[in-house]
């Protein structure tokens, strides 16, 4: 367990900055209690600075996991955000698209967004911004990537693709074993 | 009329002859430019000649000219004049030519003096005849109003010879009715002025003053063609072309000669001579009475009522301005109670109004103008008059009438309007070219010389131009329909909000949006927005900014009220549907047959008609006017905003000063307002609002409150409230938006609105604040009316509306705001956890943050809304009422947001806090100082004291005083004075043996207090205390009476 590395957080910021954009100082500087971001075995953990301490206390080796697993460094460097990380980027995230109870299940099973399927969504999306998707009760599923502008959204047909399927709740149950 | 109809066929032949002859008289007539009519333009030149030619060719469409030569030179002139005003007569009523037109009038007006020595003799000496024409009108079988005039005419002159016995008395200097009649005609139009609509015998120079109508510089041409009439009138008297009668009254031809004539020599040979003497006896009585009536008419149309300049000239000798203005006024008074009481017939006199109207002192120019105006209020008809180019000769009697009456009207009121106009430029040049004086030369105001400005001068200017700006802008309020509506708007639009003088631009304001009031169609709302338009356009730019009234007065367009979103899709479907719902009307087409479509046509034909005699406004008709007018209403907003956008919507910027106007517009306008222009105007919208917000307002506490602010959380709010009712209007075709950013801009703003409540402006501005007002409706529109809201954005919005409705500095608003809140959470139940203590707690990730700019990190249930335990202590009764209602699911307060903010209003809407002054020097105080610790006793002056009173006064008349009152104080005060006098009272009962002076004391002084207070607390919103004082009030003399004896 370590810090990021400048270069690791910068990637990493990068890629949480499109779904929360500024509001990752709400996740590093927390009235509550300080929390950080460490690396164990390539993933990015979210946890408080006491559990953090803590978990010092444990061997390497022993350590599975701690906190809350936000995704994981690629072997060519990159981030991948997994589905863990949704409680957080719901909370504070910057594009938003509702859907439809119809279109419910075909994007838990890992299909992209249909606009016929989108209920409603923040306005002024660019394009490939990172978008939180909700159900319409406000119950966060997973999250995606805009396909389009939210304004050029609207002329669109209705089986056009609105964003990309990345990451649903619905991998709990599919990638069970994946995820940590 | 039985001889007439004996029409000797000799006669038919005549009219011929003279077209012959008349052939090479043509091109004359013909090199006249062909503009206005011909014949009118040959008039002025024929008429001299011989009258009867020019009629009888007139109506029988045969020149009949005669046959002497015209002096080359008068016609050469006669022909300048003529082409000069028939050029100008194609413009007559397109351009408002002023200058000219006004020194044209001056020009003229000392020839037409001339004329007036010159006319009566000419009068006097006519003896030219005027049978040729009224025989022709016989044969040419005119229509029969004018049938019925000539002939009388005629008559007369049948009588006359008649009794002279000679069929052809070409010789016998008559004066005929007609000849007559036009002889005071020509007095009464040299005299008076331009065109006098004659009386009803005088044909002929009803004739001339049609041509002259048609045509625009008749000053002109009467100037030069009079003295031709008068000399050659003669020449056609020694040619003997006079006109022959018949016995019967028929009447002859005349020929150029008197050898052509001779075929009219048989005419006796076709007369049946057998006329009886009553008639004849009738007729002479009716030629006279006629004659009376022409002559009376004739004077009165004579008659100048216009000082002459040297008139003018002794009255300023003698008695200075004051005289003149009076003498003027005189004058003014009679020649508009003149035209007043017959219009139709002295409507020429208002040519005299217009000349007291030019003159040289500026305070007679304001009277004249005055009353034009008035004039113009009570004669202007109830239509637009639209000026054909119909030659007035194929025009009946009445209508021809009609229509010179039109055009006097119409051209006069043109004048009239130039002259409003060019006054007001005048005073606003006078008064720069004063300012630059006075600046220039500070000390030497003496040495001006030149032209010696005074500021008199400039002054009178001043209330000149205001007056005349006053009587535009009262034509146009109580006119809209006439003529010249247009240029009438432009020019009272483009004066809007002028400082020059700040009256003017009040009037214009005022002016317009009363008129905009009354405006059904909506066609001057179209012309007036049009001239907003090109304001907006030129100003934008412009050192001064666009004036904030003309933007403001948008938002009184009835069509704002009047016109609904389902209009509009009504008024483009004809539109869509004409592209390709034509092609297939065509092809069903072939259905309908020839007959049907016939049919058809016949139908519409007959719907139109029906519609146009209803004379109501028709619906399409005013939604298709309403609709244009929205879009350039459109167009405005939108070039603003997006200049605001752009420029950072400072004040300063070049739209600062009507942004606030533009967004409310707006928001005013959403529901009317295109999807196509949706996301731009969001945009424009989003970066105005954002730009308006404080710089920095990261916490709560800092958002700084500075008084030199120059940001207005109004404007923010207009852009918020602006964006949500286009959102909610449209829906944005099935894409449901989620504003987030106008969320949070409101969500920035609410904490700002204790500081913007009440006189004490945000911005530093002393004006009445709306804000709460408009955060009210925006959360309304945003949180209440939407259907998908998060819940935790709209429970952060009620936990954000408490905190603030505890900052509140009037409980009014407070007030509000708790019953904005509690709105949310009936309609939204899930908010309601925030009630629940436990369950709130338990389902919320994280802490509550206050101090968020964003409602959805806030995080609000994870707290509860311990604000409202607090407004439950709440000092007001009704806040404190709500909130445990609140608190207790039950339903709340009704009303509207408005009103529940006026019902509550303590303050009057004057400041923050109540508006009262402690008494300076109370009579209470006074009183009690006075009683020097005693218990105080407030006594009623009305009516004997009561037994109780009378008990208390003999037991304990050391320890109490006595305070007189009925008058001086308010009824709530002595209430509240007993109620602690009891007390005292009850204690004095009650604990008689442990009472001390120094308790006394202490009693004395914590009542006096307390009073004061209680006094201070009577404002408008505490009735409550009202009623109660009251009630215990009454029993400061009866039932406390009781109270006593019961204690005892």
């Amino acid at each position: 367990m370590r810090p990021l590395t400048d270069e690791e957080t910068r990637v990493f910021f990068e890629k949480l900055m499109n779904y929360i954009g500024d509001n990752i100082s709400f996740l590093v500087e927390r009235p509550d209690e300080p929390h950080c971001f460490r690396l164990v075995k390539d993933r990015v953990y979210y946890m408080s600075e006491k559990v953090m301490l803590w978990s010092t206390n444990m061997a390497r080796d022993n350590l599975l996991a701690l906190g809350t697993c936000f995704g994981k460094f690629t072997k060519t460097g990159k981030f991948r955000l997994h589905v863990t990380a949704l409680d957080y980027l719901a909370q504070y995230a910057k594009f938003k698209v509702w859907i439809k109870p119809n279109g419910e299940m075909s994007f838990l099973y890992g299909n992209h967004i249909a606009k016929a399927h989108v209920g409603r969504l923040t306005d002024d999306i660019p394009m490939y911004a990172g978008v939180v998707v909700f159900n319409m009760a406000d119950v966060p599923l997973g999250f995606g990537v805009a396909a389009q502008t939210t304004e050029a959204a609207r002329k669109l047909d209705p089986t056009a693709i609105m964003a990309f399927h990345q990451a649903d709740v619905g991998e709990y149950l599919r990638s069970e074993d994946t995820l940590a | 009329m039985p001889p007439r109809k004996v029409a000797p066929p000799a006669k038919r032949s005549a009219p011929g002859k003279p077209q012959a002859k008349q052939q090479p008289k043509k091109p004359a007539g013909a090199k006249r430019p062909a503009g206005g009519d011909a014949s009118a333009s040959d008039a002025p030149a024929k008429r001299p000649k011989h009258a009867g030619v020019k009629r009888s060719e007139r109506y029988s469409k045969t020149p009949a000219v005669p046959e002497q030569e015209l002096d080359p030179e008068v016609l050469a002139e006669g022909i300048a004049a003529l082409d000069e005003y028939a050029g100008s007569s194609l413009s007559f009523l397109e351009n408002l030519d002023f200058d000219k037109k006004v020194e044209q009038g001056k020009m003229i007006r000392p020839e037409r003096r001339k004329m007036d020595n010159v006319v009566p003799d000419d009068a006097a000496v006519f003896s030219d005849l005027t049978m040729s024409e009224l025989s022709d009108f016989d044969l040419d079988a005119m229509p029969s109003d004018d049938d019925i005039d000539l002939s009388d005419v005629g008559d007369g002159h049948d009588d006359d010879d008649g009794e002279a016995g000679a069929s052809a008395s070409v010789e016998a200097p008559v004066i005929s009715d007609a000849t007559l009649i036009s002889g005071f005609g020509d007095l009464a139009e040299g005299s008076g002025g331009d065109d006098d609509d004659d009386d009803a015998g005088s044909d002929d120079d009803m004739d001339d003053d049609m041509d002259d109508d048609t045509d625009d510089d008749d000053d002109d041409s009467r100037a030069v063609h009079r003295p031709r009439s008068w000399e050659s009138r003669p020449q056609a008297a020694q040619a003997g072309r006079l006109p022959v009668k018949a016995a019967d009254g028929s009447i002859m031809v005349p020929t150029e000669k008197l050898e052509v004539v001779a075929p009219s020599a048989d005419e006796p040979r076709h007369i049946s001579k057998r006329l009886e003497k009553r008639q004849l006896k009738e007729r002479e009585k009716e030629r006279i009475a006629q004659e009376k009536l022409a002559k009376r008419q004739a004077e009165a149309q004579a008659k100048t009522f216009v000082l002459t300049t040297e008139e003018r000239s002794k009255i300023l000798d003698a008695g200075g301005v004051n005289r003149l203005v009076v003498a003027q006024r005189e004058c003014l008074a009679t020649l508009a109670m003149r035209i007043t009481e017959l219009p139709e017939e002295h409507i020429g006199l208002l040519a005299q109004v217009k000349q007291i109207c030019t003159d040289a002192e500026p305070r007679v120019r304001m009277l004249g103008l005055a009353t034009m105006a008035a004039l113009f209020r009570d004669l202007i008809p109830g239509y637009r008059v639209l000026l054909q180019d119909i030659d007035p000769k194929e025009l009946s009697k009445d209508v021809r009438k009609l229509h010179m009456y039109e055009s006097t009207l119409l051209k006069h009121y043109q004048q009239f309007l130039a002259q409003c106009e060019a006054e007001i430029s005048a005073a606003r040049r006078l008064q720069r070219r004063f300012a630059r004086r006075a600046g220039n030369e500070p000390e030497g105001d003496a040495s001006a010389g030149g032209a010696p400005l005074t500021a008199r001068d400039v002054e009178d200017m001043k209330q000149l131009s205001i007056v005349a700006f006053r009587c535009m802008a009262e034509l146009l309020v109580a006119k809209p329909h006439f003529n010249f509506r247009n240029n009438l708007v432009i020019a009272i639009v483009n004066r809007l909000g002028t400082a020059h003088p700040p009256e003017i631009g009040i009037e214009a304001e005022r002016s317009l949006l009363e008129v905009l009031k009354t405006d059904e169609l909506g066609d001057v709302a179209l012309d007036v927005t049009r001239a907003v338009t090109k304001l907006v356009r030129a100003r934008t730019g412009a050192a001064g900014g666009v004036p904030v009234p003309a933007v403001r007065l948008l938002m009184s367009l009835r069509l704002l009220k009047e016109l609904k979103p389902e209009d509009l899709v009504e008024a483009a479907k004809p539109k869509t549907q004409s592209g390709p719902g034509g092609k297939k009307g065509k092809k069903a087409a072939p259905h309908v047959s020839r007959q049907q479509r016939k049919l058809k046509k016949l139908e519409k034909e007959i719907d139109r008609d029906l519609r146009e005699s209803e004379a109501t406004y028709r619906r399409e008709e005013r939604i298709r006017l309403q609709t244009d007018t929205l879009s350039m209403v459109i167009q405005i907003y939108f070039r603003l905003i997006k200049q605001a956008a752009a420029s950072g919507s400072s004040v300063a910027g070049p739209v600062g000063r009507v942004l606030p106007t533009v967004l409310e517009g707006l928001s005013a306008y959403a529901h009317l307002i295109n999807i196509d222009f949706f996301q731009d105007l969001l945009v424009a919208l989003r970066s105005v609002a954002l730009a308006s917000l404080p710089a920095a307002t990261s916490t709560v506490a800092g958002t700084g409150v500075s008084a030199n602010s120059t940001i207005s959380p109004r404007n923010a709010l207009h852009c918020v409230l602006a964006a949500f009712r286009l959102v909610s209007n449209h829906g944005l075709e099935a894409l449901n938006l989620d504003l987030k950013d106008f969320y949070s801009v409101l969500f920035r703003l609410l904490p700002l609105l204790p500081f913007t409540a009440g006189g004490l402006s945000y911005t530093g501005e002393s004006t009445q604040d709306d804000s709460v007002l408009l955060a009210v409706e925006a959360i309304d529109a945003m949180l209440h009316k939407a259907k998908n809201v998060s819940q935790e954005r709209i429970a952060a919005f009620i936990k954000r509306l408490f905190h603030v409705a505890s900052q509140m500095p009037s409980s009014n608003k407070s007030l509000l705001l708790v019953a904005s809140a509690h709105s949310l959470l009936r309609r939204w139940p899930r908010t309601r956890a925030l009630l629940d203590t436990e369950q709130s707690n338990a389902a919320s990730a994280g802490v509550y943050r206050a101090d968020a700019d964003d409602p959805d990190l806030s995080a609000p249930f994870s707290s509860p809304l311990w604000d409202l335990a607090i407004m439950q202590q709440n000092f007001h009764p009704t806040v404190a009422t709500l909130a445990s209602r609140i608190a207790g699911d039950l339903p709340g307060l009704s009303g509207s947001p408005a009103e529940l903010l006026a019902k509550y209003d303590a303050t009057g809407g004057r400041t923050v806090f109540p508006a009262w002054t402690p008494p300076a020097n109370h009579p209470l105080a006074r009183a009690q100082e006075k009683s020097a610790g005693k218990a105080l006793f407030v006594r009623s002056a009305a009516g004997p004291p009561s037994t109780f009173l009378r008990g208390i006064q003999s037991s304990h008349a050391d320890r109490l005083d006595f305070f007189d009152t009925a008058e001086a104080l308010p009824k709530s005060v002595t209430g509240a004075m007993s109620r602690h006098f009891i007390a005292t009272i009850s204690q004095l009962m009650g604990g008689e043996e442990d009472d001390d002076d120094d308790d006394d004391e202490e009693e004395g002084s914590s009542s006096g207090e307390e009073e004061e207070e209680q006094d201070s607390d009577v404002g408008p919103d505490s009735e409550d205390d009202d009623a109660s004082a009251g009630e215990e009030s009454e029993y400061s003399d009866s039932d406390s009476e009781e109270h006593f004896r019961a204690e005892c």
